[in-house]
């Protein structure tokens, strides 16, 4: 019988297999029907957009430079700005590409019509995580946002990153289209991007399965997560080639109503590449959004107990009060009786929002000095 | 730029801003709501915090008593990292040790303080009629047109 390990990364790639063959399916839809020029080049300023989205990671990129070697590993200053280049160019390829589909240079709003953030990043303004011309997009952000809350952000990022390119199948279908100037010149754009995108995410499953897959509760919750993840990403990928599948052969292709494709798989069945750290400490982008989670869920619970106040204080005066999910958990006097409340419920250290409700009107006067 | 808040309490307004703990010797971190206060030496963790954040008073070295209206209280020390933005400062932080009960309870309404040893790597904007607690950085301060 096979090993946990070599069944989950089994498990995995059939999952990745199965979506990549319907990212493919979406490319194959779009070109089995005839298309004008000005529906091409709305394809190709909405892929455009997706490659973009590595642009904004720049001002970090100016940031690590100036921590390297302090706080900033160079290797991994490398590999971050390896991974803008790679994406940047292969926005220019495309860009190119509409540039001679409508006969003349890109506007600057034509150019950035679509561009999104494809990644749930906390230390970004929520209005980057949105785009109002794209649903599903917004809906992947939301998702993975709501994964790491669900998951943990740091099991719910190693198996998102399996899914990288949604599998390549619709970068692989891309760049084998033929038949007039336009689908040739595609395929010379999307031949260089499989290039740089292909194994990334199965290149990942191997070390994923042998390190993170600790029993078959894991693999299952793995495997759901990764699926759920890929079905959004078709969706989305869906939208980006014009909505040529209907939402029924969506829901089909989810049920694995397809043939899977054959995946490419680096060599050594890694890749190691950096993703993007979502803050200058070296720190990873699943403690970040870890932190985010908690903040969001905190700034709930102040709120809560501010839109509360009168009837928390006629119901617990002059008691230490801590609001966790916008509930009390722990109302008391005593400071010891308060912890051993918040221990009872099992609510880690550090995750409440806690007041004194205090019935007098003493007026604060904070100076304080160091005596030593 | 580091974004605050103004805390309506009994009709005061007090300025505040969030701000992520970590304790690296207790395993502790968590988000602080820390109050704005430029007449603060130091950063001082307040007690109710200090319960909600469950560290051992145990394992702590004493650290200088801290005077304030009212009187002083004792204090203890602990190495602290503060992330504010992308920003990381290691600070040594107070934390408020009241020993007897009735200190304790006296300064349940203490809340933490963010103090001159944190405020003095940024310049500080508050303003009330637009709502406004910010926490500059120098590039940014210097962008200012101020005399």
């Amino acid at each position: 019988m096979n090993s946990l390990a070599e069944r989950a990364e089994t498990r995995l790639l059939a999952v990745i297999g199965r979506y990549a063959a319907g990212e493919a399916e979406v490319v194959h839809a779009y070109f089995a029907q005839e298309h004008s020029q000005e529906e091409n080049f709305d394809v190709l300023l909405r892929q455009m957009g997706r490659e973009l989205q590595t642009s904004q990671w720049l001002h970090r990129a100016v940031l690590m430079n100036e921590q390297l070697e302090d706080t900033v590993d160079r290797h991994r200053f490398v590999d971050f700005l390896e991974q803008i280049a790679d994406e940047v160019k292969h926005y220019a390829l495309l860009a190119d590409l509409a540039e001679w589909v409508v006969g003349r240079k890109l506007t600057r709003a034509e150019a950035t019509r679509y561009q999104v953030y494809a990644i749930y990043d906390p230390a970004l303004p929520e209005e980057h995580l949105r785009h109002p011309e794209l649903p599903e997009a917004t809906r992947m952000v939301l998702f993975i946002r709501e994964a790491h809350a669900q998951h943990g952000p740091e099991f719910a990022h190693a198996v998102l990153r399996l899914s990288e390119g949604g599998g390549g199948g619709a970068f692989v279908a891309a760049s084998e289209v033929s038949g007039d100037e336009f689908r040739d010149r595609l395929a010379v754009a999307m031949q260089a991007i499989v290039k740089d995108e292909m194994g990334h995410g199965p290149g990942r499953v191997r070390a994923f399965a042998r390190d993170s897959v600790t029993d078959e509760a894991t693999l299952e919750r793995a495997e759901t997560l990764l699926a759920a993840y890929m079905l959004q990403h078709l969706r989305l990928r869906n939208e980006i080639w014009r909505h040529p599948l209907s939402d029924e052969r969506i829901a089909a292709i989810g049920r694995g109503e397809i043939a899977p494709m054959t995946l490419t798989v680096p060599p050594n069945g890694s890749d190691e590449r950096a993703t993007p750290p979502a803050t200058l400490n070296g720190e990873s982008a699943a403690r970040v959004a870890d932190r985010q989670a908690d903040h969001d869920r905190r700034e709930a619970d102040r709120r809560y107990m501010r839109e509360h106040w009168d009837e928390l204080l006629a119901r617990y005066p002059d008691r230490i009060v801590a609001i966790y999910n916008q509930q009390v958990v722990a109302a008391a006097k005593d400071p010891k009786r308060f912890v051993a409340q918040l221990e009872r419920k099992e609510i880690p250290p550090g995750k409440v929002y806690a007041k004194f409700l205090s019935t007098s009107d003493d007026e604060l006067i904070v100076l304080t000095i160091d005596r030593g | 730029m580091i974004r605050g808040y103004f805390e309506d309490d009994l009709g005061r307004r007090r300025p505040f801003v969030k701000i992520w703990l970590e304790l690296p010797a207790q395993s502790v971190s968590g988000e602080v709501d820390f109050l704005i206060d430029t007449g603060a030496e130091s950063t001082i963790l307040g007690f109710v915090d200090m319960l909600v954040l469950r560290i051992d008073p145990r394992g702590l070295p004493a650290g200088p008593r801290s005077l304030g209206i009212g009187g002083r209280t004792a204090t203890l020390r602990a190495d602290a990292t503060l992330v504010l933005g992308d920003r990381t400062l290691s600070i040594a932080l107070r934390i408020l040790a009241p020993r007897v009960r009735r200190q304790q309870q006296a300064l349940m309404t203490f809340p933490s303080l963010l103090g001159n040893d944190v405020l003095r790597h940024f310049a500080l904007v508050i303003e009330e009629r637009t709502d406004r607690v910010l926490l500059l950085e120098p590039a940014e301060a210097d962008a200012l047109p101020l005399p």
